[in-house]
């Protein structure tokens, strides 16, 4: 089937891939060891859980 | 205030604009201007990303929330260290390969022009009223506490924020922004300081606790399911988790931060240093909050902090009943401090309700009075503790620090309206292949322009308070919206187009009729908002799939 045209600003632009479908850029360094790794995702999560279960904790504390 | 404190102002503001023009080099192209070459560190970016999203409506705000209810609201940002988790597995990398100036620049490949268009203009709508609002609400505060004309107090703050964030670009404001950080942080901790040295005068710090707790201002935690409350755990850890992906996903002011970090996994860090950070940094501004009420117990806090009617009242026919009033208010303010120093929590808690209720009655003479319905004093707590019970030097830190918090959120916003201005708008449908310099130029005025705007929308937003709830209200209406447009784009490959252009406006127009017609709070706007664009966008683009073929892989 051919394309549909349209004479709206940038309508006749063929739609491109979705982000996972690109090339890495330059900016990109996932070759190199990444200092992300899950276990700072992991950190995050515990850190907040304690954070919460303090607050709570603490507001029990002195009501 | 002592010349000493205005000197620390003025010296202050003149740093911030010369470090700010020094940091413009490498902004002689738009890349530099806007993106500060994707050469920033995490730390730079991260203190950035902070400083954009603390202005100082938080601090004279937020510091007002926990005078008044206690640490509760810190709740509205359960759901931020989980989104940003998300997004640094999400968007951050599909920003960064898509080597983009704003965010919707990526809704064009993934989608057409129109999406691109209809999204960005929706967030300079938003941004541009709002950037209005950020530099209205704490000038309204600043002038009454410090005698200043409204215009003053405004050009105060838009005028070197205008002329770094123009010479500057993008760079300068992050630079600037960590500067701020800094300033406004050590200036609440040492007010902290005070704050202690003040209440531990009269009690221990056990008592302190005590006197916190027992008036419920400690319990930050509450896990009752309902949505027509504003703050709970469950509101904060869903509806903030949607409105915190719309806001650093989708918001290009926040985009943009993150955009000029010097690679993906810095930009990343520069999120997850937010995770760590933002809640315990919440956490010392409401306390601080909660300190000025104590340390209010042993020092006799102003019946109304926000004296800007006093006159006009006292000169009316309820003058009288004001002063009856003060009167009443001084006694009960003595009960409630004997009460408080022999440690009766009946009587402290009694005689802190006969507070409440004479502020409350004085709130409806003060009303009655001017007709203003939406007078309150909540963001007049804190300047009034700064400016009456601050050392002289650290009183002037703290007004420094104000108008810090109200130049970084404001010059974050303005680069993002320019840039996305030039980048979607001038350089997409006007003017194509012009030459960098031509591009640069234009985007230095496109800031000039809209700083402008915004210093015309805050004077007008100052002397009208249904124009500021309406801006603050408008962010919900529109980021679930968007947020809902982003999944479409990122997590399907089915969705087209036509569905996410329509799913848009339906999302948003659902979240209207609910914002007016039901109780549910603002922060569940933003899960429906996005559900809807997600259920109506996949729905047409499953019923009308796209036509248009991708082209093939190289």
């Amino acid at each position: 089937m051919r394309p549909r045209r349209s004479s709206a600003p940038g309508r006749n632009l063929p739609p491109g891939p979705p982000a996972s479908d690109m090339p890495p850029s330059k900016t990109d360094d996932t070759s190199g060891a990444s200092s992300v790794t899950p276990a700072v995702y992991v950190r995050v999560i515990v850190l907040e859980a304690a954070i919460i279960a303090a607050l709570w904790l603490f507001g029990r504390s002195f009501h | 205030m002592h010349l000493t404190d205005w000197l620390v102002v003025a010296v202050y503001i003149v740093w911030v604009v010369y470090d700010g023009l020094r940091r413009s080099k490498g902004t002689d192209k738009v890349d530099g201007y806007f993106l500060a070459n994707r050469s920033l560190p995490w730390w730079a970016v991260g203190l950035s990303v902070i400083a954009t999203q603390m202005s100082a409506v938080t601090m004279v705000g937020t510091t007002g929330q926990g005078y008044l209810t206690g640490l509760r609201f810190v709740q509205f940002y359960f759901g931020l260290p989980i989104a940003m988790i998300m997004l640094s597995l999400t968007v951050v990398p599909f920003f960064t390969r898509a080597k983009v100036y704003t965010a919707y620049e990526y809704l064009e490949r993934r989608f057409d022009a129109r999406v691109r268009s209809l999204t960005s203009f929706i967030f300079l709508m938003g941004r541009a009223f709002s950037l209005g609002v950020t530099l209205a609400a704490p000038a309204v505060v600043m002038s009454a506490i410090l005698g200043w004309q409204l215009p003053v107090t405004i050009l105060a703050v838009c005028v070197p924020m205008i002329l770094y964030t123009t010479i500057g670009g993008v760079q300068a404001v992050a630079w600037t922004d960590v500067k701020q950080m800094f300033v406004v942080v050590g200036g609440m901790s040492a007010t902290v300081v005070v704050l202690l040295y003040g209440i531990l005068d009269h009690v221990s710090f056990g008592r302190l606790l005590d006197l916190a707790g027992a008036t419920g201002r400690l319990q930050a935690v509450d896990f009752k399911f309902d949505p027509r409350e504003q703050y709970t755990f469950w509101s904060g850890i869903i509806g903030g988790l949607f409105l915190m992906l719309a806001y650093f996903g989708c918001d290009q002011s926040q985009v943009q931060r993150y955009l000029t970090a010097k690679s993906v996994d810095e930009a990343r860090q520069s999120l997850l240093m937010s995770a760590f950070v933002k809640i315990p940094l919440q956490l010392l501004i409401l306390t601080t909050g909660v300190l000025v009420f104590v340390f209010y117990l042993f020092h006799t806090p102003p019946m109304l902090f926000n004296r800007s009617y006093d006159g006009q009242v006292a000169a009316s026919s309820h003058g009288a009943e004001y002063a009856a009033l003060e009167r009443q208010f001084d006694a009960a303010v003595d009960a409630r401090r004997d009460a408080a120093s022999h440690g009766d929590r009946a009587a402290f808690l009694t005689t802190d309700g006969a507070v409440k209720d004479i502020r409350r009655r004085a709130v409806d003479v003060v009303r009655a009075t001017t007709g203003d319905a939406r007078y309150d004093d909540v963001s007049y707590v804190f300047p009034t503790f700064i400016t009456t019970h601050l050392p002289i030097g650290l009183v002037g830190v703290m007004i420094a620090a104000i108008f810090a918090a109200a130049m970084s959120a404001s010059g974050g916003e303005l680069n993002a309206l320019a840039t996305a201005t030039i980048i979607d708008f001038y350089r997409r449908h006007f003017v194509k292949d012009a030459a960098d310099a031509h591009y640069l130029r234009v985007s230095k005025l496109a800031t000039i322009g809209w700083g402008l705007f915004a210093c015309v929308v805050a004077m007008y937003a100052a002397n009208e308070g249904s124009l500021i709830e309406v801006v603050n209200r408008y962010g919900s209406f529109f980021y679930g919206s968007l947020l809902g447009v982003f999944i479409l784009a990122i997590l399907t490959k089915r969705a087209t187009a036509r569905g996410a252009f329509w799913g848009l406006l339906a999302g948003m127009a659902v979240v209207l009729i609910v914002a007016f017609t039901t109780p549910i709070a603002f922060l569940w706007h933003n899960v429906i908002g996005a559900a809807v664009v997600f259920v109506v966008g996949m729905t047409i683009s499953v019923l009308s799939p796209d036509v248009r073929e991708r082209p093939a892989a190289p």
